[in-house]
């Protein structure tokens, strides 16, 4: 065999190898999409979102668990975003270069990859046994503190590709820096900070583990905060589990909303991400 | 012979001669042994620079010469980033800048173009109201009159008038440059700084820019540096020509492009180096 011919089939195996790898990585998100589709759709109707969690054997919806995810990611989001888009800003404008923002920047690396079981516990040792009850605070907390290092990350990355020259041409007319930072750096990457948040939301929305410890769950309609909480995963995960049918329907139903809720946010972010990098 | 010239390393340019011709009319701005530092790294090596009023001045001399670093220690901007240090007086109307003094007020006093387009995210009304707001608060008639005229003045009020509530961003280079323009007038600086204003523009632009500098030097005193050697003898009433970061040349733009008297000089202004 010839050089040439060497490397061309050395090639040819190369691509065909990663051509196999894609296909087996798209194949399980497909089945995985699949199963969903098949076994969720035929549940969904309009009593989904308008009834609460039923008894084995009667007809119900998910109505509680919709709500009580709604306002606990909200919580969490709102927490995450004030923290995460301030501590962001504060590594790319001040803390760049400095020893103490490297620091503070592997730390956060860390907390993104903490498991999530163990920001539970951490929360219910900071929220629930001192109060002596489960509450949708302690959980939306502690999707906060899944959120944050994702919002923190993000918007350091995006601040970060903001050019100097923005920076400098703001500072050259006289204003401060934080003037400089709030009213064009900000509004120059809003986009970006927009996706921070639509990030650390699509990463918070499925989290059972850090629920169970915190929120707990809850088969009744509750809004307040200061109750237990039910959470579309924290039912799935009781439903699941569950040997009736028709609480392993809306288990798969509700695993469904999540998916397509997800789904759509990542949509949304690739969407304005692009519309962002052709302006 | 042109290449033992560039090849001279810095310490043996220390002895160096140095020409400067200082302007017979009145200094608005006077740079005096100056020296700037990026961290433990001389860059500028006691540089002066005399500024009259309402001529433009020009900053010449090959890349890494220290002419955009005595540029940026004008206005402080350089304040920004830490390590970065000047020494030696920078007198402002009688008062010496680098020491004491707010920045910002200064930068108020001395603006900046630079050598890319840097639009705000925002109108292009709101771009150039954005330095007036900073300091004032003006109606919305007064606000009205100063975005036309710092437009007008910037040549630029013609082709935007119609759409001074859209996107500064939605302009070409060459308008978007002159929005920057427009911008560093309207909080009406004594000195406009510019940095290669025109090296990321077309022929056209760079015309319509030049144009505008030279209408503008009735009010503005205007510090141009610029790669361009045409664009600084067309529009330039006096030329800084440095290397290595010395001045080693200072003086009427005629002179130093026809009768330079360092050799290096007129090496380079004839393009036998840099």
């Amino acid at each position: 065999m010839t050089r040439a011919a060497y490397r061309r089939a050395f090639n040819g195996v190369f691509v065909v190898l990663c051509s196999i790898a894609t296909a087996i990585a798209l194949a399980a998100l497909v089945m995985i999409l699949w199963t969903l589709l098949s076994k969720g759709l035929g549940g969904i109707d309009f009593m989904i979102f308008t009834k609460d969690q039923p008894a084995p054997g009667s007809p119900g919806g998910l109505r509680n668990a919709i709500v009580g995810s709604l306002i606990m990611c909200a919580l969490g989001m709102a927490i995450a975003l004030v923290i995460g888009i301030l501590a962001g800003t504060w590594l790319a404008e001040y803390g760049a270069g400095t020893k103490y923002g490297h620091v503070v920047r592997f730390f956060n690396d860390v907390l993104i990859s903490a498991p999530s079981i163990l920001i539970g516990l951490f929360v219910y040792e900071l929220l629930v046994a001192p109060f002596h009850g489960f509450s949708g605070y302690a959980g939306g907390v502690a999707l906060a503190f899944l959120a944050t290092p994702i919002v923190v990350r993000t918007t350091e990355d995006i601040l970060t590709l903001q050019p100097g020259a923005l920076r400098e041409a703001g500072m050259a007319l006289g204003a401060s820096r934080a003037f400089v930072i709030r009213k064009i750096i900000w509004k120059s990457a809003r986009t970006g900070l927009l996706t921070a948040g639509l990030l650390g939301f699509a990463r918070i929305s499925g989290e059972t583990a850090p629920l169970l410890f915190t929120s707990l769950g809850n088969q009744f309609y509750n809004a307040k905060l200061s109750q237990p909480m039910a959470s579309l995963p924290t039912t799935i995960f009781q439903f699941a589990l569950s040997a009736y049918d028709d609480w392993q329907r809306l288990a798969w139903v509700g695993a469904l909303l999540i998916a397509v809720a997800v789904l759509f946010i990542n949509i949304v972010g690739r969407v304005l991400a692009r519309e962002k990098s052709h302006s | 012979m042109t290449d033992t010239a560039v090849m001279n390393p810095p310490s043996t340019s220390a002895g160096e001669e140095q020409f400067m011709t200082r302007p017979e009319g009145e200094l608005l701005l006077e740079a005096r042994e100056l020296k700037f530092f990026y961290g433990a790294n001389e860059s500028l090596h006691g540089v002066d620079l005399p500024i009259e009023k309402n001529k433009i001045t020009a900053l010449i001399g090959p890349s890494g010469c220290g002419k955009s670093t005595l540029l940026r220690a004008l206005n402080r901007i350089y304040a920004l980033y830490p390590g970065q240090r000047a020494e030696g007086e920078i007198m402002l109307d009688g008062e010496d800048m680098l020491r004491g003094g707010d920045p910002a007020a200064l930068r108020a006093r001395v603006g900046m173009v630079f050598q890319k387009p840097t639009p705000f995210p925002m109108s292009i009304y709101d771009n150039v109201a954005f330095g007036v707001r900073l300091y004032h608060k003006k109606s919305k008639a007064e606000m009205d009159d100063i975005v036309e005229r710092s437009l007008t003045r910037a040549a630029l009020w013609d082709e935007v008038k119609n759409k001074l509530h859209s996107s500064g961003l939605g302009l070409s280079g060459g308008q978007q440059q002159r929005l920057c323009v427009a911008r560093g007038i309207a909080v009406q600086p004594e000195i406009l700084l510019l940095d290669e204003p025109a090296s990321a523009l077309d022929p056209v632009s760079t015309a319509k820019l030049e144009q505008t500098l030279v209408e503008l030097k009735k009010d503005v005193t205007i510090v141009i540096v610029t790669h361009n050697l045409q664009q600084a003898s067309r529009i330039s009433d006096y030329t800084g020509f440095m290397f290595l970061g010395r001045m080693i040349e200072f003086g009427p733009t005629a002179d130093i492009f026809s009768n330079p008297r360092s050799r290096r000089t007129r090496d380079y202004v004839t393009g036998r180096f840099g």
